[in-house]
């Protein structure tokens, strides 16, 4: 597995071994300052959703297992998390 | 995150939700499947221990997006459904005031003006080693091209975490006590650096 990912690592696309990721500019490939000035920018313009609106409503898997809905989760409020592993 | 979990998680619901690979790197690559991404997340929870419940987005990333989209933002959701608080950088501290002010008003409503939009660096200087560590070591080289000087930041900030970790991973606000100290504590650096470089300057 180790071996496999070190060898996906080295600019693999281009010897087409590995599938391109489906929306590679969601799911680069490669960080970037881009990335990096679309943050500020999403922070200056307040991207996402406003105070006092409907938080969107998902069902997401668990990793433990099973479907969590958000508008199942109403008896208390929710703190709601978005990140990454790296 | 931990200690705002053991304070609130028997009031307030915790949802962490695994987005995109921020700072892909060989062992923990950009994903490809929905297999890749899931499996990474069982990892991350058994590595970290971590005591809330994780869940998976899609690899379009459909909710992360609806949601704005940002590297690491925390919304706090109130009864009705309805956004009562956005930390756009999530930042304890800011949390714990949120969820406090959300539960003192019958946890309905916006609180604290319903936004944080402050770029907080100090988290992720002193704590966002783990995931640059994961990614090692093309995350270190990409982060340092794309932002010449952030990677070592941060793994300077690391080595430092003994002494600041206390101001920049604290749950909770500082006292006022504690802001006067570490006023008073800068503000002799600074005087001490000045007329060190005086005398220097004097000398040559």
């Amino acid at each position: 597995m180790h071996m496999l990912n070190l060898a996906r690592d080295m600019d693999d696309e281009r010897m087409g071994l590995y599938p391109t990721p489906p929306d590679p500019d969601y799911n680069f490939e490669h960080f970037r300052t881009r990335h990096f000035l679309q943050d500020l920018a999403g922070t200056l313009e307040a991207r996402g959703v406003a105070p006092g609106a409907l938080a969107p409503d998902f069902g997401l898997p668990l990793v433990s297992g099973g479907i969590v809905r958000l508008s199942e989760l109403r008896d208390k409020p929710v703190l709601l998390h978005f990140g990454s592993v790296t | 995150m931990k200690e705002l979990f053991a304070r609130w998680s028997d009031r307030v619901h915790f949802l962490d939700v695994l987005i995109r690979q921020a700072h892909p790197g060989a062992d923990w690559p950009t994903y490809r499947t929905f297999e890749e991404k899931a499996y990474d997340a069982q990892r991350y929870v058994d590595e970290e221990d971590l005591p809330w419940p994780v869940l998976v987005d899609d690899l379009e990333g459909t909710v992360h997006r609806e949601y704005g989209g940002m590297t690491d933002p925390t919304y706090l959701i109130d009864l009705d459904g309805r956004v009562s608080f956005y930390n756009m950088w999530t930042f304890a501290p800011v949390l714990h005031q949120a969820v406090e002010a959300l539960l003192e008003q019958g946890g309905r409503g916006v609180v604290m003006d319903g936004i944080d939009q402050v770029p907080h660096f100090a988290p992720a200087l002193t704590d966002g080693w783990g995931g640059i560590r994961r990614g090692l070591p093309r995350s270190y080289v990409e982060m340092e091209m794309a932002a010449p000087g952030s990677a070592t930041a941060v793994a300077a900030g690391r080595l430092l975490k003994p002494f600041v970790g206390g101001i920049a991973l604290r749950s909770q606000p500082l006292s006022p006590e504690t802001r006067v100290t570490l006023a008073i504590g800068l503000g002799a650096l600074a005087f001490v650096g000045a007329r060190a470089l005086m005398r220097r300057r004097g000398h040559a």
